[in-house]
């Protein structure tokens, strides 16, 4: 708890970039580079960026960092299916669901497949068996790969079977890496214009969307404003504050006016960013600048639009009864449950 | 009292037939009202007018003058999605007392 704000975090990934999982025939070494130097890029005194560069996390230090070291109630460990350069992907399945396993009151688990690199029928069956074996109960889909190969989210051969599939095995929500092309991936390809369609087809499935799609933010506000199953993620917004607050300010108030508070989601981005308390702190002492809740209409970051985004929209949106997960974790004293959940961590129990 | 209230409510909700709740739908929304004992009604709106950025205009041009009409109704207000300067434009605008909208 941060103050009194339950915090569920939406988007952490165990990284694996050690030599077994690196693809050097296809850019390995250049997208290792970029993610490092994308994370370089927005990081600051205080809110410094890891050199994750052959290296792979285990589940005690992403568990230290997370929950004894953050206020972090609960997150979602998110696959990476992004797979060029990497064997299995930049996040491998296998290493979130182990942290679930390790952590199963705290963690989450997002599964990731990808039409192109599983194929169709591949994608559906290892997503059912994620879900059935692994207890998959989201999952993440990067769409774009080097060179411009891509598949779409309407897309009524490739991507609605995935869809079909997760609703008859029980999961209702499905993410989106949007925006923010790496190595030589093509940006229109990482476009939220395939939302629409999707969102249309399947009113009873929950698409959430990643980094405002990044250079199409105002694309992705809009898309999202007029469809209640779209959600935002404000993934990498939060990191990109301490290097650009004005600009992570004016895609804030833009989400909040356009699309409300109710369906935006808080998401650390860790672990390249490792210090998550740090981000916490800033978004719950963050305002709305006075001039630009005048000139631009947006509302003020009240407490109760950060308890929404904090953790409150995501534990409605996965089912969770708040109450009950912080007497799990906590007790009846939520603080001092905390250290003593800490305690019995650190002695293995 | 609750029979009063019952029968407040009802007005109310009536008053949105029509012309609001036409124009609302039109634009992919919905309202809704609640009204408390003292005669304060808060509006709900859903689907693509719960956070537009126009539901303040909205509210100004039409809904609360619609429901300001209606006997026994005191203020009618929303949890609003725009900066309390956007909605003190408006109520300027339409010449509207900021506490018949708190």
């Amino acid at each position: 708890m941060k103050d009194d704000f339950f915090v569920f975090d939406n988007a952490i990934h165990m990284y694996k970039l050690t030599e077994d999982n690196v693809d050097f025939q296809h850019g390995g070494i250049e997208r290792t580079n970029a993610l490092v130097e994308y994370a370089k890029k927005f990081s600051g005194p205080g809110y410094p960026y890891d050199d994750i560069t052959g290296r792979e996390l285990a589940v005690e230090d992403a568990y230290r960092l997370m929950f004894e070291e953050s206020d972090t109630d609960i997150a979602m460990a998110q696959t990476v299916p992004s797979h060029g350069g990497w064997k299995l992907g930049f996040s491998p399945a296998e290493n979130n669901w182990k942290l679930k396993e390790a952590y199963p009151d705290r963690v989450l688990f997002c599964g990731g497949v990808d039409p192109i690199t599983h194929g169709h029928y591949g994608a559906v069956n290892e997503a059912i068996r994620q879900i059935k074996e692994w207890g998959a109960v989201s999952f993440k889909f990067y769409q774009a790969h080097s060179g411009g190969v891509h598949w779409q989210i309407d897309d009524r051969q490739v991507a609605y079977p995935l869809w079909e599939a997760c609703l008859e095995n029980g999961v209702n929500n499905v993410q989106f890496h949007k925006g923010l092309a790496f190595n030589t991936q093509h940006i229109k390809d990482l476009a939220p214009y395939d939302l629409e369609r999707a969102a249309q087809d399947f009113p009873e499935m929950n698409f959430i969307v990643h980094h405002l799609g990044e250079p199409f933010i105002n694309e992705t506000i809009n898309i999202a404003a007029r469809y209640e199953n779209i959600h935002l993620a404000l993934t990498a917004w939060i990191n990109q504050y301490p290097v650009a607050p004005r600009a992570a300010l004016h895609a804030i108030g833009k989400c909040l006016l356009h699309v409300g508070p109710d369906r935006l989601l808080w998401g650390s981005e860790a672990f390249v960013w490792p210090k998550v308390q740090a981000y916490i702190d800033l978004f719950a002492g963050m305002e709305m600048p006075e001039d630009l809740q005048d000139g631009y209409g947006y509302p003020p970051l009240t407490d109760e639009v950060k308890r929404k985004i904090f953790g409150e929209n995501f534990a409605r949106l996965m089912g969770i009864d708040i109450e009950v997960k912080l007497k799990e974790l906590y007790g009846n004293g939520k603080k001092k449950g905390k250290k003593a959940a800490k305690k019995a961590a650190r002695h293995g129990k | 009292m609750a029979s009063e209230r019952k029968r407040l409510a009802k007005r109310v909700d009536q008053a949105l037939e029509g012309k609001v709740r036409q124009l609302v739908e039109a634009h992919g929304g919905g309202i809704t009202v609640d009204v408390d004992n003292e005669g304060d009604a808060h509006i709900t709106f859903h689907g693509r007018c719960a956070a537009c950025p126009s539901a303040p205009v909205t509210m100004g041009s039409l809904v609360r003058p619609t429901l300001l009409k209606i006997e026994g109704v005191r203020s009618v207000s929303r949890d609003s999605t725009v900066s309390p300067y956007a909605e003190a434009r408006i109520l300027k605008m339409f010449g509207l007392d900021e506490r018949e909208c708190s």
